[in-house]
């Protein structure tokens, strides 16, 4: 990869602190320790690792949902760890997140439309102008417009996530981190959210933060990895290499398990859309 | 083109949340029984045979049943019944306006307690003093303080209720919090006021209208209570607490002057536990779900 990284850290590492002299003993809990990743624009970067890795932590940070407590975060050439206020809120309209659980990443008081909605409204655009940004997003996102007036609660989780997606897109951001997007799907929905990342990207020329607990997704969507273990990345590299030729111990005992737990049938899909073969998404 | 992100309709006739509050019979008994005093109350001109203050002096204390005054008479002469129906208009406000005022001005205090760490901290000691007092005194602790009169018996109450509200309030803004789709929100640069009033507040006040619908009997009984101790509503006011207050000195010539506002405050304040209950069932999604849809 030549491209300039769009997202990039140096030594980033984030320790929860709780408790103090009000409440309790102070307890100090390091989530994240000298991370240093570079993702090229247009690329993919594939972040795995058990649960309470940090990978979760390590992702918010970039978008500057939770205040790093050591490095730096450089966004697009600029260095965004210590910007604040209004700089933050334009800058942020370029990072987005989708999150594991769709339903719950909703606002289920209001209709889907609404929630797509949202995000323009902060910053001004409403009224028409917003429905037909909205409608727009819906059909990018492979939903029917006329869902607009539902509510979360009654669609399905697939269709929840899409429109996750399309409130992600809302903005027009250049990065997403998608912080486990299909984990808490139907297998045979994964594949479907998955390509439809994968299109959006292609058309759009995203960035991607794609983390999962799953080694088997990565080679389908990410061009590099790092594998993360108790806060620190343990191991990187290209996906196939990662994939066929584990170094670290911890890799090979996650690619075990995805070998051992998980039996086929998203992992054929998968693998028929990696020869090319299309599996029919929705 | 149009039909996107149109408004939510209202949706109560086909809402499961209306469905399950009147198939559950206890609550239906309720509701009725409100309906009925509501009724009385907003209409008391056309209802009552007699005004509140009008009184028969020659037929005091005379039995229920005496002709004319289906409930009696009470020690000045006044007509029971006619009393009970002007009376059931401040008895329903004194209830009803303390809770709809204590929720509306516990939401900004509770979901701002919620999201501020510090300052909630601090909101929540202040409210844990409150709590330290049992209700019934704390009320009528600030009803002295304030001096006696229908407001100032109405301030005491929204003070006694604040910390209860506060605290649901501030326990459903927490628990709406921590939701991923808060953390989208802020990520697409809401800003702190529109996450917390325009996104949060619908999910927020049914946890308050619950509860303030399950405590609208306790505040009734205490503000009865509060004007049958001479600090609420004052004579010759027609109210039901001070109806049984007043029949207090005749209690063993004529029980009925204080036995039938007893009486009725009873129903009515069984009536209020009945439907907030029923409230409360009906929605919580598992007994919902129970219903199917
Ligand atoms: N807000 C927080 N306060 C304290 N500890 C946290 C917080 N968020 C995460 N952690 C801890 O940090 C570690 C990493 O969490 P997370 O980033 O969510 O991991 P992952 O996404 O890989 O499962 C976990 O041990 C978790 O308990
Ligand atoms: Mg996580």
């Amino acid at each position: 990869m030549t491209a300039a990284p769009l997202v990039e850290t140096r030594g980033l590492g984030k320790t929860f602190t709780s408790g103090g002299w009000w409440g309790g003993a102070r307890e100090e809990k390091v989530a994240v320790e000298g991370v240093d990743i570079a993702i090229p624009a247009g690329g993919t970067l594939g972040c795995v690792g058990e649960s309470g890795s940090g990978k979760s932590t390590l992702g918010r940070m970039l978008i500057r949902l939770i205040e790093p407590t050591a490095g730096s975060i450089h966004f697009d050439g600029r260095d965004i760890t210590a910007i604040g206020g209004e700089d933050l809120r334009a800058t942020r309209r370029h990072m987005q997140m989708v999150f594991q659980d769709p339903l719950l990443s909703l606002n289920p008081r209001r209709t889907i439309g609404a929630n797509i909605a949202r995000p323009l409204a902060n910053f001004g655009i409403r009224g028409q102008e917003s429905r037909d940004r909205v409608e727009r997003l819906m059909r990018l996102c492979g939903l029917d417009p006329s869902q607009a007036t539902r509510y979360p609660n009654e669609i399905s989780g697939g269709q929840c996530q899409r429109v996750a997606i399309a409130r992600a897109l809302a903005l027009e951001p250049k990065f997403l981190f998608l912080d486990e997007p299909v984990s808490a799907l139907d297998v045979s929905v994964q594949a479907q959210i998955l390509n439809l990342l994968l299109d959006i990207q292609a058309e759009l020329g995203l960035t991607y933060l794609f983390v999962t607990h799953d080694l088997k997704l990565i080679e389908f969507m990410a061009d590099e990895v790092v594998v993360m273990r108790h806060g620190r990345v343990v191991e990187r590299g290209t996906a196939e290499a990662v994939w066929n030729d584990p170094q670290h111990p911890y890799t090979r005992n996650l690619l075990d398990g995805v070998l051992r737990l998980d039996a086929p049938p998203d992992w054929d899909a998968l693998t028929r859309r990696l020869e090319g073969v299309d599996t029919g998404a929705a | 083109m149009t039909a996107v992100a149109t408004p939510p309709r209202r949706r109560w006739l086909r809402s499961p949340t209306l469905r399950v509050l009147l198939s559950d019979r206890a609550c239906a008994t309720g509701l009725f029984l409100l309906a009925v005093i509501c009724f009385a109350a907003i209409f008391a001109p056309w209802l009552a045979p007699f005004g509140p203050d009008e009184a028969t002096p020659m037929f005091r204390l005379m039995p229920p049943g005496t002709e004319g005054h289906l409930l009696g008479l009470d020690h000045q002469g006044r007509d029971i019944l006619s009393r009970l129906i002007w009376g059931a208009r401040l008895t329903l406000a004194a209830g009803i306006i303390p809770v709809a005022v204590g929720a509306a001005i516990s939401i900004p205090i509770g979901m701002i307690a919620a999201w501020y760490d510090s300052l909630g901290a601090a909101i929540l000691r202040v409210m844990d003093v409150l709590f330290a007092f049992p209700m019934a005194l704390l009320a009528i602790m600030v009803a002295a303080f304030l001096g006696p009169g229908v407001e100032n018996m109405m301030i005491s109450l929204v003070i006694v209720l604040l910390p209860y509200n506060v605290r649901v309030v501030y326990q459903a803004t927490v628990e709406q919090k921590s939701m991923p789709y808060v953390e989208a929100l802020r990520a697409a640069g809401t800003s702190t006021p529109a996450i917390l009033f325009a996104e949060l507040l619908p999910n927020v006040a049914s946890a308050a209208i619950v509860y303030s619908t399950t405590i609208v009997g306790s505040i009734v009984i205490t503000a009865a209570g509060l004007s049958f101790l001479g600090l609420g509503v004052q004579p010759p006011g027609a109210e039901w607490g001070i109806m049984v207050a007043e029949g207090r000195t005749v209690v063993f010539v004529a029980p009925h002057v204080s036995a039938i506002p007893g009486l009725f405050l009873t129903l009515l304040v069984v009536a209020c536990s009945l439907v907030g209950d029923g409230i409360r069932d009906a929605l919580d999604p598992r007994v919902r779900a129970s219903m199917g849809s």
